[in-house]
């Protein structure tokens, strides 16, 4: 009997500690739920690693000097790029699709319009003449692949308000300056300020890694940078009160006119407010010399059929109550000073 | 003479003696009386008697933990995970119609909009019922509060991109990145801490409800007593040279009985929970999951297209979506869906649903190429002529099994449920019938020694 209870015992003491370890959940419903928790991506473009800084002896801006009169586009030189370009059927343009009355892709046309989109056509038409509507493609670019893109041959050529500045042309080749911007500040329309220094200890918004950084040093050092991943982004902070002003060039700051009528340029239409000197070139591989020889060409032709200043008006004549400035001058590197 | 003091404390001391005398010679009699056959017949029923009792406790501690596991994951922890997946669902539904909408000429969501404001409207109401049901915590309460806050802020960036768009002003895709930029990084991080931390309740209320150590403890327990008295009845026997004694074949019997019915309700329960968790509640995880995902890989491809020239990270953000469903060596998302589709045999759905969703990586890489092709009004045409349907058709299939999963859920946990009032009539009666027939069994054999 004793010996039996104390079986009884031993079970029972048994049992009890295997149904300690009950079995645990497999935790399906937490992994999937796990999949969900992503780190959404971050308005801010990704940190660009500190330039070196090259040096350029002169003047960068100066480009190659035209073979001679831009040819028909039934007589392209035999081996040239532009008849590479001829027989794949299309030129590649890389454009910006956000920036108002440069480049940007109209939802309500399903078209690419604007100045940089119109100079782009310009060499279209030189290539393929009339039928030249099917001659151009666009691709749109981040504005950090702009110049690798051209280097790679993803695309031809690059019309996106690509200011020339000396690390650049170690890059790629550019044409001659086909737009002289310069860099302005945009402010809401009730604003009181008159210079810059009006907006002292305020917010300004400026596109991380362009070219206003340096400006901010020198023109309005004592404001706070407000530093935003895309163009556009800017105009949002500014229409959100987040911001009192935007620091960019005037192009981008037209475009950006054009979208709200509440607000102006600080300083207005006068020239002497411009902050910087911003030259705009069409960048272009740089072993395709002959195609940087055919763009010039083609500049130079607009020059003197008056084509630049009518689509200076087309595009810009709306916003800017002065009237259009002169197409930059060519400046070719044979060319003495 | 002693003091009253002394004389009091003497008395105390020699009642303490006389109490330990007294229990010394109540226990030597008790062991005395044990060592009698009578005395022994007597602390055996006793013991049988507690041993029922004992059983009978387990027996309703184990059912009403059951009970009320299966009863909390059924009204409040599941519908509550439901609330926090749907929430989480629609809102992502919202950041992608809009987004989607933008890209194939609804700029102005004329045509999205139904599905837009349907999806908020359904959302807040899902939060409505998330503070209806969640047992509130501070967490709860300031994710609730926060998700409140950001709503008007994200709904006017959605209007203020519309009323852009109308005029063809390129500002309103910046508006709309903003907004989607608002809904990913405040209110779905919001609503997905609310859902983990109901799924977390959920899974909680599963472990408990699953656990097996009380069944164990009961089997354990009712097995010791009935090895007990069948060792009683065959002493018995040999004792009073009957083979049965009657009242204690029953007693043994009834109590083996209850036991084995209250083991056999819990497996039924944890049986029926089980599948409860697996075909219901992870099941309606797992595609809210790949729904939520596919939609966010959608959204992710509109937001790329339109932020083209700006340097946004959507493109590495549908990347990232895409290996989360697919998985490196198909061990993602979609494999699992349809793993768990085809268990519940929807095989069917599971086919639908991985075709669809593998078209439209593949339409994915056909945009790209004319995009990089300088092709970008094609590219968007195929967004929504040839990629959009078959996104629509894959959600279509995952819809329709959330809502079976759901049904299954709800099946499931009708089978695991049962009556707690029933069942604690059953076990007072079999307990009380057991002990009743242990006394009635002993009682004639003990009035023979008389």
């Amino acid at each position: 009997m004793k010996r039996a209870l104390r079986l009884v015992a031993v079970a029972v003491t048994s049992a009890v500690l295997a149904a300690g370890c009950s079995s645990p959940t497999d935790g399906r419903l937490d992994s999937s739920l796990r999949l969900l928790d992503i780190t959404p991506p971050s308005s801010a473009s990704a940190s660009t690693k500190p330039p070196p800084r090259p040096t350029c002896v002169g003047d960068y801006t100066r480009s190659l000097r035209p073979g001679g009169p831009l040819p028909r586009p039934s007589d392209l030189p035999a081996g040239s790029f532009m008849r590479v370009i001829k027989a794949r059927g299309y030129l590649k343009v890389g454009v910006d699709q956000n920036t108002k009355l440069l480049g940007y892709y109209n939802p309500n046309t399903r078209q690419f319009e604007g100045f940089d989109i119109d100079i782009a056509q310009e060499v279209a038409k030189a290539i393929f003449g009339a039928k030249w509507r099917q001659g151009i493609r666009y691709v749109a670019l981040l504005t950090g692949q702009r110049f690798t893109a051209v280097a790679q041959g993803k695309v031809d050529l690059v019309a996106d308000a690509a200011t020339i500045n000396c690390a650049r042309t170690k890059m790629v080749a550019f044409s001659n300056v086909y737009f002289l911007a310069h860099q302005r500040v945009l402010i809401r329309s009730d604003s009181r300020a008159k210079t810059p220094a009006d907006l002292r200890g305020r917010p300004v918004c400026a596109t991380s890694g362009s070219t206003a950084k340096d400006t901010f040093k020198q023109e309005l050092p004592s404001s706070v940078p407000y530093l935003v991943g895309a163009r556009t982004d800017c105009l949002v902070a500014l229409q959100l009160v987040k911001v009192d002003g935007i620091l960019s060039d005037n192009a981008i700051l037209y475009g950006m006119l054009a979208q709200d009528p509440h607000t102006k340029l600080l300083g207005g239409d006068d020239s002497r407010q411009n902050l910087s000197n911003e030259p705009y070139g069409l960048a272009v591989a740089a072993t395709h010399k002959d195609f940087v020889r055919f763009v010039n060409a083609v500049l130079e032709r607009m020059r003197t059929t008056g084509r630049w200043t009518q689509l200076w008006n087309t595009w810009f004549s709306a916003v800017v109550h002065a009237p259009p400035p002169n197409q930059p001058p060519a400046r070719y590197i044979d060319q003495a000073g | 003479m002693a003091s009253p003091i002394e004389s009091n404390s003497l008395t105390r001391a020699e009642s303490t003696l006389t109490e330990r005398r007294l229990i010394a010679q109540n226990l030597s009699g008790l062991t005395r009386r044990a060592r009698t056959s009578p005395g022994r017949m007597r602390l055996l029923s006793v013991i049988a008697a507690l041993g029922t009792a004992a059983v009978a406790v387990t027996a309703l501690v184990v059912l009403h933990a059951k009970h009320d596991a299966t009863q909390f994951i059924m009204s409040a922890a599941q519908p509550s995970m439901v609330h926090a997946s749907n929430a989480y669902r629609l809102f992502s539904d919202a950041d992608a119609t809009a987004s989607v909408a933008f890209i194939t000429g609804d700029g102005d969501l004329v045509y999205g909009h139904a599905r837009y404001s349907s999806d908020l409207t359904y959302a807040t109401a899902e939060l409505a019922g998330i503070a209806r049901t969640a047992s509130a915590t501070p967490d709860i309460d300031r994710n609730l509060q926060l998700i409140n806050e950001q709503l008007p802020t994200y709904t006017g960036l959605v209007e203020t991109a519309r009323s852009n768009n109308r005029q063809g002003f390129p500002v309103g895709a910046a508006y709309l990145r903003q907004a989607s930029e608002t809904m990913r990084t405040t209110i779905l991080p919001a609503v997905l801490a609310i859902y983990r931390e109901e799924a977390g309740k959920l899974g909680h209320a599963y472990h408990s409800g699953l656990s097996r150590r009380g069944p164990a403890v009961l089997l354990t327990v009712a097995a010791g007593l009935v090895a007990l008295m069948v060792i009683t009845q065959f002493w018995l026997a040999r004792r009073t040279r009957r083979t049965f004694n009657l009242g204690w074949l029953a007693a043994t019997v009834v109590i083996a009985a209850l036991a084995i019915m209250v083991t056999g309700a819990t497996t039924s329960n944890s049986h029926n929970l089980e599948s409860a968790r697996r075909l219901g509640s992870d099941a309606t995880g797992e595609l809210s999951s790949a729904r939520i995902l596919a939609v966010r890989a959608q959204a992710d491809e509109s937001l790329a297209l339109i932020a083209r020239g700006s340097g946004l990270g959507f493109s590495q953000d549908f990347d990232e979506v895409a290996s989360r469903l697919r998985g490196a060596h198909d061990d993602g998302l979609i494999p699992q869906v349809q793993d768990t589709l085809r268990r519940v045999g929807a095989a069917g759905s599971a086919d639908v649903f991985g075709t669809d969703l593998s078209a439209f990586f593949t339409e994915h890489q056909n945009i790209s190429k004319l995009e990089d092709r300088g092709q970008y009004s094609n590219a968007i045409e195929r967004t929504s002529g040839v990629e959009a349907p078959r996104v629509t058709a894959a959600l279509a299939v995952l819809d329709h099994e959330i809502v079976a999963s759901q049904a299954r859920f709800v099946a499931s946990m009708q089978r695991a449920s049962f009556s707690a009032t029933a069942w604690d009539a059953i076990v007072l009666i079999g307990a009380a019938v057991g002990c009743a027939l242990i006394a009635a069994g002993i009682n004639p054999r003990l009035r023979e020694y008389r």
